[in-house]
């Protein structure tokens, strides 16, 4: 059986090649159905979804590290605070531990919270709060207790921005029961899966991606409408092909077409599948090309060990599929590193599905990086970390003025004030229950900052 | 910080106008509810020690904190326990027979056998599935709380847990997200005096838990916990300040941790045997309490004696009862991991694990398990 398998990779390797030197120029992605002339950015995307399902069910709400007054890091929930008042859009302390915490009694409550994290590496903070109560308590409570609830944020690598802001968490939460986990790479997955995630009765973690948010899609007039929705744990066929599965999520999917519509030119007609769901896994859209194709490669940006991949793998060896493989399943991952910051190492820790790659790949060790020298999202240009005005500008789209060009005001924000500054008592506590603790204090609260007085964060 | 008290150690009224003169039918159910748990502690603990549960633990020593406390709320207040809460909950409502079932995990048991004996929860009495992870439940209080807020309700929540959760980073988070959010939220810390075996001094440096409200700038104040009144008044009033004002507040009572942390632990290793004699001999709040309620005339030593005897033996009858009920069925080994429909991956691992049960039925004796 071994042997067997080894000829028939030994053949794969032998198809005709013609190698030509792959220079990507940044691009749209077109949605493959769809000539409406509608273009939407992720970033659009999801908020246009929040929006939605916040105008459709009062329960809903946001919160996070500045969601409201600053529209959010990445501006994904810009404009809502107008629309729904601090009420439902709540800037929260700096305490993801607290937020998300504060999200999870809420939703056992019966509200509907969505809980953005700055990035989904500062949900570490929190993790307790997802894994340990989130996940499990509709099981522990004996089915009487349910956490309708999204957790949201960028996930996986974005540009510079080194080891502990790059990490891709889809393993992580996808192996977690009571837990669903989306990963969206267009606008329509972004739309239709957070809207999904917004409805569902059980905590959804949904893993967005920084670089992704500025990206332009077409997209159909379907998604436009406000009940656009697609279903949790189906995969999406987004390019069909007859000579290798390509089985991507997030970026990497765009990646995959790209490299599919290269290797196209040389007669190599790939299958790109749009994972969209880590958990629960459409493995029968995955079977069901492998067994077309006989050919299969994972992408992500995650880590090789326990990956997405990983578990693709495994769960093809125990299905069908196995005996339709003419090659040994191949994984393209992140490098096994914790990510580098100086660009030249960055560069070379992530998938760079240059066509070269994807045409070795299958038949050669799963390594994670190419020794390929460019990439078309590393340009001159360093991403520092402040963000939003970054992905802004990336996304070709200067920063307004209304939004993230001063620091917030206290003056401005009508519910920044502590309530308690705002009585005529004094900053501390001034309780009859603990009079006999003389704790009054003369001195004023301290004034609030001057408006854009305060430095950068 | 000063020390909130109505009755002294021989459970005179120190200041007659703080006797929050409750009547008779409320006083005598927090004191035969202390006697209740009291006694079933005792027999859940020897069952333990006797290998037929795995795992309990006991509240002596606090009972006035939990009777003090639940008497003051009504039961549209949401609780979130730590974990030796259980006089909260039977204060409530919850019958000796369902304590009894969740310790046996039996197929009588609501949370279906999923968790571990004294992680009580209860939908009806608005008591939260209690968490294992110290102090999680801090943060998710404050969320109740919030959403309470927003439903307009006259309830709030009120959050229980141990002077050691409050070195966990989740207390911070959660007294300064709820001071945030306003939300109505009773912050009650039994400062019984060990974290397992960690002593006060070892925990903290400041003026205990309470000096730590003002920095949230949150109504703060310490009661005696072995007072019951006392604990009722200050609950009473916290309660009253957060539904009408919209704020959380943060209550430290002051207690003593007589049993041992729970069957894992021997506390004669980390403290003298007379330090706990000496307490039980000094403070009783069961014995404080029923000092009152003597002087009162609503108490004597026969009733005391009679109703000792008759709990008792309820509870080993349900003791009994529940220990031969069958064990949880596997029907719902696979369910409420979602809602709705089963996933495909949990539908074939059901089938997988049913078929091996029927075909090996000699490792797998079903006997005893509800259909």
């Amino acid at each position: 059986m071994a042997s067997l398998r080894a000829l028939r990779a030994a053949a794969a390797v032998a198809r005709p090649q013609r190698l030509t030197p792959a220079a990507f120029a940044p691009c749209s992605f077109r949605a493959m159905a769809s000539s409406s002339g509608n273009q939407m950015t992720v970033r659009e995307a999801l908020n246009q979804a929040m929006d939605e399902e916040m105008r459709r069910d009062k329960t809903v709400f946001l919160l996070g590290e500045e969601v409201a007054q600053y529209n959010g890091a990445y501006k994904v929930s810009k404009g809502l605070l107008d629309k729904f008042g601090p009420e439902r859009v709540i800037d929260t302390p700096i305490t993801e531990m607290g937020f998300a915490g504060l999200a999870v009694g809420a939703a056992m409550a019966g509200l509907k919270p969505i809980c953005e994290f700055m990035t989904f590496n500062f949900a570490m903070q929190a993790i307790d709060h997802i894994v340990n109560s989130a996940a499990k308590t509709r099981y522990m409570s004996g089915g009487t207790v349910n956490v309708p609830i999204v957790f949201r944020g960028p996930n996986g690598a974005a540009a510079g921005v080194a080891a502990q802001h790059s990490q891709d968490y889809a393993a992580w939460y996808g192996q977690i029961p009571g837990l669903k986990v989306v990963s969206p790479w267009s606008a329509e997955d972004c739309k239709g899966l957070m809207k999904a995630a917004i409805r569902d009765p059980d905590p959804v973690v949904v893993l967005e991606n920084e670089i992704m948010y500025g990206q332009m899609f077409e997209v159909s007039d379907e998604v436009m409408k406000d009940d656009f929705i697609l279903p949790i744990g189906k995969a999406k066929v987004e390019k069909e092909g007859t000579d290798i599965t390509v089985v991507a999520h997030s970026r990497a999917v765009g990646q995959a077409l790209e490299v599919a519509k290269e290797l196209e030119k040389d007669g190599i007609k790939v299958e790109v599948i749009n994972l969209r769901s880590i958990r629960p896994l459409d493995i029968d859209t995955i079977i069901k090309s492998v067994k077309k194709t006989n050919r299969l490669v994972t992408v992500e940006g995650g880590f090789p060990q326990y990956s997405v991949g990983s578990e693709i793998c495994a769960q093809i060896m125990e299905s069908d599929a196995f005996d339709h493989l003419d090659a040994p399943v191949s994984r393209v991952t992140g490098a096994d590193i914790p990510t580098p910051y100086a660009k030249n190492l960055e560069d070379l820790a992530f998938p760079r599905l240059e066509r070269s790659v994807l045409k070795k790949k299958p038949f050669t060790k799963n390594t994670a990086a190419s020794h390929q020298p460019k990439s078309r999202f590393s340009g001159g240009d360093r991403k520092y970390f402040d963000s939003g005005d970054y992905a802004m500008s990336k996304a070709g789209k200067s920063s307004s003025n209304e939004v993230g060009s001063e620091h917030p005001s206290p003056e401005r924000i009508p519910h920044s004030v502590p309530s308690n500054l705002k009585k005529d008592a004094g900053p501390l506590i001034e309780s009859s229950l603990i009079h006999e603790a003389n704790l009054k204090v003369d001195t004023p609260p301290p004034a609030p900052a001057a408006p854009g007085a305060a430095g950068p964060k | 910080m000063p020390t909130y008290r109505v009755l002294d150690l021989e459970g005179n009224v120190i200041d007659t106008a703080q006797d929050p003169q409750l009547s008779k039918e409320v006083c005598l159910k927090m004191y035969k509810s202390m006697l209740t748990l009291n006694a079933m502690d005792l027999i859940l603990y020897e069952a333990q020690r006797q290998g037929r549960i795995s795992f309990y633990m006991t509240s002596y020593g606090e009972e006035a904190t939990h009777m003090g406390s639940a008497a003051a709320l009504t039961l549209d207040d949401v609780v979130y326990g730590q974990y030796r809460e259980a006089g909260v909950l039977m204060y409530r409502g919850f019958t000796l027979e369902q304590f009894m079932n969740q310790c046996y995990s039996n197929a009588m048991d609501f949370g279906k056998g999923r968790q571990m004996p004294v992680h009580y929860g209860s939908r009806e009495l608005n008591f939260q599935t209690i968490s294992s992870p110290l102090g999680t439940q801090l943060p998710q209080a404050a969320g109740s709380a919030y959403a309470l807020k927003r439903s307009g309700k006259d309830a709030c929540v009120i959050c229980y847990f141990g002077e050691g959760a409050a070195s966990e980073g989740d207390f911070h988070a959660a007294l300064n997200i709820a001071a945030t959010t306003d939300s109505p939220c009773l912050f009650f810390c039994r400062n019984n005096g060990y974290a397992i075996s960690t002593p006060v001094k070892d925990q903290y440096r400041g003026d205990g838990i309470a000096s730590r409200g003002q920095g949230y700038g949150m109504d703060t104040i310490r009661v005696d916990g072995n007072d019951a009144l006392a604990v009722y008044n200050v609950v009473k009033e916290a309660r009253t300040r957060a539904i009408k004002e919209s704020r959380p507040v943060l209550i430290e009572a002051l207690t003593y941790r007589v049993g041992h942390h729970s069957t894992s632990d021997d506390s004669s290793a980390y403290r003298p045997k007379t330090e706990v004699s000496d307490w039980i001999k000094q403070d009783s709040p069961i014995a404080r309490f029923r000092k009152y309620l003597e002087r009162k005339g609503y108490w004597t030593d026969a009733e005391e004696t009679e109703f000792k005897k008759s709990i008792r033996s309820r509870i080993l009858k349900e003791f009994a009862a529940a220990e031969k009920i069958k064990k949880p069925s596997l029907d719902h080994m696979f369910t409420d991991v979602y809602a709705g429909e089963q996933p495909w991956n949990l539908v074939e691992q059901e089938a997988e694990m049913r078929r091996l049960v029927k075909e090996f039925p000699q490792h797998y004796d079903v006997s005893d398990y509800a259909k």
